[in-house]
């Protein structure tokens, strides 16, 4: 049972592994670049007068 | 939202209604910018309003623009308060991408469950994919404490001194002409 554990594998796919890392931090990384823009943006709404302010509340508390 | 709902209702929500057809990657970063952009959003509120009141009517009083005001005076020191919690955010970016499986992202969860119908061996390929994703995490972790340290103590040392030489440069420039000013006086 316990001998049909194959470590080897993780080293033999080390390249997909690390591919698939790679892909992960690349769309995180945009994303947080994006988002904070964004997010100084909706922050600026939600702290101005009441029209705007409304909206950017809306929008973070049905996304929140 | 979860993440979840987040992109299916992006990748194929819109697609049937609006008719607008992302790729994956594109799908991922948009639902991902959905979801956090309100949570960065608070957490910026919360930095901009621990900057005392004086520093922006200073900054007006010296006849900046609002706009000026902002981008130099209150922004700069709301980043410094919000950096760790960015930081936090950011790791959980990184733990979200793994949803976007479900739309076929080929991020560290898909190429895991790929090599895992091949290999069969899921407790060796998920511990490896676990693996990954808390040393990812250690390293933005350690890498958002250097930016905060960096922004949070004054520039000292050779290289700061060097990369800050035009500003330097400005600032004593002023001293002098306040200086020349003050001597004819």
């Amino acid at each position: 049972m316990l001998a049909s554990y194959q470590w080897s594998l993780i080293w033999d796919h080390r390249a997909d592994f690390l591919q698939g890392l790679k892909v992960a931090l690349e769309v995180s990384l945009v994303a947080m670049v994006l988002s904070v823009v964004v997010g100084i943006l909706l922050a600026l709404a939600r702290m101005s007068k009441p029209p705007l302010s409304w909206l950017g509340a809306a929008y973070i508390n049905v996304f929140r | 939202m979860p993440a979840l709902v987040s992109v299916i209702w992006v990748y194929f929500g819109w697609s049937l209604l609006l008719g607008i057809n992302f790729t994956v990657f594109q799908a991922a970063v948009i639902a991902l910018v959905a979801l956090y952009s309100a949570f960065i959003a608070e957490i910026y509120r919360a930095a901009l309003e621990a900057i005392p009141r004086g520093q922006r009517e200073a900054g007006l009083a010296v006849g900046m623009t609002p706009f000026k005001v902002f981008m130099r005076i209150t922004l700069p020191q709301a980043t410094k308060i919000a950096i760790p919690n960015i930081g936090s955010m950011f790791i959980g970016m990184v733990k979200d991408t793994s949803v976007f499986t479900i739309i076929g992202l080929l991020e560290l969860t898909r190429v895991t469950q790929n090599i895992n119908s091949v290999t069969f061996q899921p407790f060796v390929l998920y511990t490896a994919a676990a693996a990954l994703y808390v040393v990812a995490a250690f390293a933005i972790d350690f890498l958002f404490r250097a930016i905060e340290k960096t922004l949070t103590t004054p520039p000292q040392g050779r290289i700061a001194h060097a990369l800050h030489g035009r500003r330097r440069r400005r600032v004593e420039q002023v001293v002098r002409d306040f200086q020349a000013g003050a001597a004819q006086a």
